[in-house]
């Protein structure tokens, strides 16, 4: 809630767009929503986070091991280090976040940086768009 | 031969036809049913040089249909039939009509066999499609447009420019393979370069797209840069300064997917990454790697539309696609967020998928060719690609911080297009064989051994291990409301600034240069009225005296002459 609060602006835009208006409707009829929905909140309830996490820290485990009980068809010399893939995901993917998170700093702008010649500052059109909601 | 018409014109046909009829289920008709017959035709005609026409002197080829033209112009109308699906809702006349006239111009271009009838088409593309921009309808939009047009001009203005030297020196418009070698020729390639997004020439891509419609992002997806990846595999194949080229276009806008707030310019970095792997197999240019480029140009097509389906499906219904403003959506839009994981699953090359079957043959036609290097750049970039392509716009859209936004599922209309455009990558990476009969070359290549599935699984399930980590971690880059500068500030600020500046300097120095002339003026003016004018010394002796004795000097002096 406080986080909404610091990314938003005083922008006029977003007063009309109704969030701030939203946020405080935070208490879920649930009913109202798809069953599929309903089927996902329980999935994504806090609880589950730890058996999730666990269960993908286990997979990984299953799949780095995996490299040992089969013969790999290789056609790079680097590929028949066991765990290649693996270890290959995990660090680049995890260098390239930290290298843009350090890079990022130095091109960042607030979004009016190109106003008015940029969409970026602009609320999204109303007649383009179809705002349906469950509350408000 | 009646029926080998150009296709293009059945869809300009369609786009005039749709000016006439009334708003409502005619128009829906015919958006929906030109794709759907070009699609029939396409599939039917014969190969060949099936149709030409005069114009001025120029005999145009309108018709070359091959294996490589038959299956762009096969994804293109697949491509425009769902996008046209999705924006079923849109009543307005500019957007219908630019979405047909444009996925005809690139038919057409496609179908091209000479670089008259390609420039024609090409220009169409641009002028067709910016309309899908301004029909956003701000004064952001339309200077976006203004400058996505410029540069999809100049882009035409390059290959008419290359067209003419090259006709000059081979005395032929054919559109056919060819090395770069002369100005015409890198002409060429400079222009192709601009609209697929060569590096430091791609950042209409990143500016313009997020700036459509909803629906207009999803059509300006699938053709304009995919046009460009043909007339590389075309014109190019096996230049191998383009592996390079891929290999950076894979890498650089990584950083911006990363970081960008704005989900659908996300999306246009992850669709420029894309374009990389498909230059880098054009580049290497061999039967496998050129099958790989346009599988993985046919699948990317349909991938990258329906994860714009999926976001511009929460823009509609939320009116924002910012991941700062998002979040939580899973509760009340779970059917959009399972097409946007498939779409994701796919970008990301998971096996069973579209994105699997295309991108390997690319990458092991790098490793069978020896290019190590570019190999592991590629490979960096499908597992990163699952960061910012899928983890990133799920985690931020339909779970983590709850935004409190409760909006209704998409319309029927998209969730029917992104059903179906989701049914195709599935059914692509489960029967890859229904993409590979349509490739250009012959296809040996066995996507599913074990070590590639097991290998790919290590892959991803450790880069997604590495987001759950840094997420955790709180080392994830935050959204916020914010842009980040690439390098169009170059022509955005960069330049304005520099000219702005100068023309600044040029004025002051101007009228530097000009106050102290006309100060010196002054001064001999003043000068030589002290002197000369009647007030003046010289004028005390003025007239008669000083000029009989300037007469008598004279005398004197031509007697003197005279007389020696």
């Amino acid at each position: 809630m406080s986080d909404q609060k610091q990314t938003e602006p005083a922008s006029p835009h977003v007063a009309r767009d109704g969030t701030g208006q939203m946020s405080h409707n935070r208490a879920d009829d649930v009913a109202g929503y798809p069953a599929l929905g309903r089927m996902f909140t329980a999935l994504a309830d806090p609880k589950m986070a730890k058996t999730l996490f666990y269960t993908l820290v286990v997979l990984c485990a299953v799949l780095f091991l995996a490299d040992f009980f089969y013969h790999k068809h290789t056609y790079v010399s680097v590929e028949n280090i066991p765990g290649f893939y693996a270890l290959y995901g995990i660090l680049m993917t995890a260098g390239a976040v930290l290298l843009a998170k350090f890079c990022g700093g130095w091109v960042r702008r607030p979004e009016t940086y190109y106003a008015p010649n940029d969409v970026d500052g602009e609320s999204y059109p109303q007649d383009e768009q179809d705002e349906e909601r469950h509350n408000g | 031969m009646v029926e080998a018409f150009p296709i293009a014109f059945l869809f300009f046909a369609g786009a005039a036809l749709l000016a006439l009829l009334p708003k409502g289920a005619l128009r829906a008709g015919v958006l929906l049913a030109v794709p759907l017959v070009a699609l029939y035709l396409i599939w039917n005609l014969p190969e060949g040089n099936l149709f030409s026409a005069q114009l001025l002197n120029v005999e145009l080829e309108l018709m070359r249909v091959d294996r490589l033209s038959r299956i762009f112009a096969i994804i293109f109308c697949v491509a425009a039939f769902l996008a046209n699906l999705y924006a079923l809702h849109v009543k307005d006349t500019v957007q219908q009509v630019a979405a047909l006239a444009y996925s005809g111009s690139a038919i057409g271009a496609v179908f091209a066999g000479d670089l008259i009838a390609l420039f024609l088409f090409w220009e169409g593309t641009a002028i067709t499609s910016v309309f899908l921009i301004w029909a956003r309808r701000t004064e952001g939009a339309l200077a976006t447009g203004m400058r996505y047009l410029i540069i999809q001009v100049s882009s035409g203005v390059m290959l008419l420019a290359g067209t003419v030297l090259i006709w000059q020196e081979t005395g032929s418009f054919t559109f056919e393979a060819m090395n770069p070698g002369s100005l015409g020729t890198w002409l060429l390639l400079g222009s192709f370069g601009i609209k697929a997004a060569f590096p430091l020439m791609g950042n209409w891509l990143s500016d313009a797209y997020p700036a459509a419609t909803v629906t207009g992002t999803v059509i300006l997806s699938a053709f304009t840069t995919k046009l460009a990846i043909y007339a590389l595999a075309r014109g190019f194949p096996g230049t191998e300064l383009l592996i390079y080229v891929g290999a950076v276009m894979t890498l650089l806008p990584t950083l911006y997917a990363i970081l960008e707030n704005d989900l659908r310019r996300v999306l246009a970095y992850s669709l420029n990454i894309q374009l990389g792997f498909m230059v880098v197999g054009v580049g290497i240019g061999t039967e496998l790697s050129l099958n790989g480029t346009v599988a993985h140009a046919f699948a990317g097509i349909l991938y990258k539309a329906l994860l714009f389906m999926g976001v511009g499906a929460v823009l509609y219904r939320t009116g924002t696609a910012k991941a700062s403003e998002l979040g939580g959506l899973h509760k009340t839009m779970p059917l959009t967020l399972i097409f946007c994981a498939i779409g994701a699953m796919s970008i990301a090359a998971f096996p069973w998928l579209s994105g699997f079957i295309s991108k390997s043959l690319i990458l092991s036609a790098a490793a069978y060719k020896g290019y190590y290097i570019i190999w592991g750049v590629l490979l960096f970039a499908s597992a990163v690609t699952l960061h910012h392509s899928g983890l990133k716009i799920l985690h931020n859209v339909f779970f983590g911080r709850d935004s409190g936004l409760r909006p209704k599922e998409a319309p029927v209309q998209m969730l029917l297009a992104m059903g179906m455009t989701a049914a195709l990558c599935i059914a692509l990476g489960i029967f890859p064989t229904m993409l590979y009969d349509l490739l250009p070359f012959a296809v040996d290549y066995a996507p599913y051994t074990l070590t590639h599935i097991v290998t790919q699984f290590q892959l991803l399930f450790f880069a997604l291990l590495s987001y759950v980590l840094l997420v955790k971690s709180g080392l994830y880059p935050s959204m916020t409301r914010s842009v980040y500068l690439d390098t169009d500030w170059s022509y955005r600020r960069m330049a304005p600034a520099v000219i702005g500046y100068a023309a600044l300097m040029i004025g002051r120095m101007w009228t530097g240069v000009t106050r102290f002339a006309l100060r010196q003026l002054t001064d001999v003016a003043t000068g030589l009225y002290k002197t000369h004018g009647p007030e003046g010394r010289i004028a005390r002796v003025w007239p008669t005296g000083s000029m009989v004795l300037w007469v008598a000097v004279l005398l004197a002096a031509a007697l003197l002459v005279n007389f020696l």
